[in-house]
């Protein structure tokens, strides 16, 4: 009763005119930088900062919490109408975003996605409000033995990540675990493969390898495209809200989706990028059409777009009852809140209550906001589609230099992603899947530090795997999801063979 | 199927990790825990593993049916690193000349590589994209792009 009450409280305060401003500039803001390939959530929340030292706590909040939820939805229009995930977050959104633009219904793509991510946001947002205590709990269940395996249960994501051939998607997906370990060791401070080279010394920025893989790969893909005079079908954007068709189809990825977003947010140092190819291949292995996916199917946007949106909430879980970040950007708004002498954790809940309820209660706010934003751009953002090829090429190779660039202010960085580019599009040519080659450079420093970790507490002991529940569980769930596709496709073999 | 390419990626990545592996032997090692060389040989024997599968597995298809259509069309990969290499050179030559004097000549450069040859449109578009950007990250964004610096 008392919540319900602080809520309402909370929502008038939110629709106070200040407030609302505040808020549509960190939403419109964050949809933006989000599109914006290379311009992430966090680098949002920086910018607002001048803005942040002259509010109160509560519109401070709502402003971070509407860069957050913007960015996160923002990322997947450029991955559906570019082939470029504005994001890390949105990288599985273009499995099927992108062949779904290309049949000529990007209007749809986009429209499920706004509504996957608004539904994944309002789910963790209840979440957040009614469940905050008991989250972070779980949250901190987590020590390096948890992490670990959870990585490792990322990690056998990659097999199933690659319906076409498996070897292949796993030989990327190691071949990115090894290139995620170029760097100076986290444990040690050993340069592992550095050469000497200063600028490999931080090791593969994610978001260049990103921009390369799937963005400058499609722009050496159109440019032989172009020689055989082929071209991009003009875009139908007169429907953008799914069919009844398209709902039905949409309604159980989005709550499957949302949940997993929803978990994988409240786990500290995991994220988006985690959860949407987590949502993807576990939607997709129980699906009965599973080898439509990637072709453009509308559950193959929903999954991730409400599994990516479901980890702002729970991000939040954390960071406010704990003050422990669940996210990189949830790590700088812990940074942000500092700076403007306000500490995040159990105490936040007590000295400043009625903030925290105008939060939550913008929080679920700003989902419907964005559905509206969401759909009205709908009508806009196809027609870049329409521009023709020989514009609209190179303004996304300028986008994607300044995306990789803007990361560290590093040539290098601009050099790395072309790289990755020249690389991703002979892995395309040749059938060699990119998803897995992003998992594993995102998973891969997450595995070895905690298993060294794990390894340093149990005294070299390997039974730490089985010492929690959720460890245990994890590693049931890995061993089960890393053969499940392989002895699928040797049983439809044997079943072929018998026909 | 592309047993030629596979067996060529293959062997390629067995080198990579045999000569990573030898390499990750001159790693400090640790007394507890992994030392910095041991995931690295971990990763880099499963790599060796599955590329030697593919190896394998390619050199049986060649022997079955040998590849016989390219995969590229006449003159794409000449463009292709064509357009690589203007892309490379731009990056590089950012440092001296910047991003606002450079970027629309790059602009015009790959628009005529994309076979555009409306001359007073390329150089608007060029002219306008640069100036665009360039106000939008170095004054809003605040992203100091690079600047003219040859002298």
């Amino acid at each position: 009763m008392e919540l319900l009450q602080g809520l309402a409280r909370g929502l008038l305060h939110t629709l106070e005119p200040g407030t609302m401003f505040v808020m549509m500039v960190g939403l419109v803001g964050g949809i933006i930088l989000g599109a914006i390939p290379g311009m992430t959530g966090s680098m949002g929340i920086i910018l607002l900062l001048p803005l942040l030292y002259h509010l109160q706590l509560g519109p401070a909040l709502v402003t971070l919490a509407a860069m957050f939820c913007g960015a996160m939805y923002g990322g997947s229009i450029s991955a559906i109408l570019i082939r470029t995930p504005g994001h890390p977050s949105a990288a599985a959104t273009v499995l099927d975003g992108y062949p779904m633009a290309q049949k000529g219904e990007a209007g749809k793509a986009l429209g499920i996605a706004v509504i996957a991510s608004v539904a994944g946001g309002l789910f963790s947002g209840i979440c957040l409000i009614f469940l905050s205590p008991q989250l972070a709990k779980v949250a901190l269940q987590f020590r390096a033995p948890e992490f670990f395996t959870l990585a490792v249960f990322g990690l056998t994501i990659i097999a199933g990540a690659t319906s076409k051939n498996i070897l292949k998607g796993l030989i990327v997906g190691v071949l990115g675990i090894f290139l995620s370990r170029i760097g100076v060791d986290e444990i040690w401070g050993t340069s592992r493969y550095t050469f000497g080279t200063y600028f490999l010394m931080s090791g593969l920025s994610l978001l260049p390898v990103l921009v390369g893989l799937f963005a400058f790969s499609q722009i050496f893909f159109d440019l032989a495209k172009s020689m055989k005079g082929g071209v991009v079908p003009k875009q139908n954007i007169g429907k953008i809200l799914p069919s009844k068709e398209d709902v039905k189809r949409i309604t159980g990825p989005i709550i499957a989706g949302s949940i997993i977003g929803t978990i994988i947010g409240i786990i500290p140092g995991t994220g988006g990028a985690i959860a949407c190819f987590l949502a993807y291949d576990l939607i997709r292995r129980f699906h009965k059409n599973k080898d439509e996916w990637g072709t453009g199917v509308p559950e193959g946007i929903a999954a991730p777009e409400s599994a990516n949106n479901g980890t702002t909430g729970g991000a939040m879980v954390p960071l406010l009852s704990l003050g422990i970040p669940g996210d990189s950007v949830t790590a700088v708004m812990l940074g942000a809140l500092m700076l403007i002498g306000v500490r995040p954790g159990p105490m936040l809940f007590v000295e400043n209550i009625e903030s925290v309820y105008t939060l939550f209660s913008a929080f679920i706010l700003m989902q419907f906001i964005i559905l509206l934003l969401g759909l009205g751009g709908i009508k806009i953002w196809p027609r870049i589609l329409n521009i023709p090829q020989n514009i609209l090429t190179p303004l996304i190779v300028i986008a994607c230099f300044l995306g990789s660039y803007t990361l560290a202010n590093s040539l290098n960085d601009a050099l790395t992603a072309l790289i990755f580019g020249i690389l991703g599009y002979f892995m395309r040519k040749y059938d060699y899947p990119a998803p897995p080659m992003i998992l594993g450079i995102i998973l891969g420093p997450m595995t070895e530090a905690n298993l060294n970790r794990a390894l340093i507490v149990s005294e070299g002991s390997w039974l730490f795997l089985f010492d929690s529940p959720i460890s245990t569980a994890f590693m049931i769930f890995s061993i089960v999801s890393l053969f499940t596709p392989i002895a699928m496709k040797l049983r439809n073999k044997v079943k072929a063979k018998t026909n | 199927m592309y047993p030629k390419a596979d067996l060529c990626t293959g062997v390629f990545l067995m080198v990579l990790s045999v000569a990573g592996y030898i390499y990750a032997g001159s790693f400090p090692k640790a007394q507890k825990g992994l030392g910095p060389g041991d995931f690295p040989r971990v990763i880099l024997s499963i790599l060796f593993l599955l590329s030697s599968i593919l190896s394998v597995a390619s050199l049986f298809q060649l022997r079955k049916a040998p590849e016989k259509k390219s995969n590229f069309e006449k003159g794409e990969l000449k463009q292709v690193f064509l357009f690589a290499a203007v892309i490379a050179v731009y990056i590089k030559a950012l440092e001296f000349f910047g991003y606002l004097y450079l970027t629309p000549f790059v602009m015009f450069v790959m628009m005529y590589l994309f076979g555009l040859r409306k001359w007073l449109k390329m150089i608007v578009i060029s002219i306008a994209t640069s100036a665009f950007t360039y106000v939008l990250f170095n004054n809003y964004l605040y992203v100091l792009l690079p600047r003219f610096n040859l002298f």
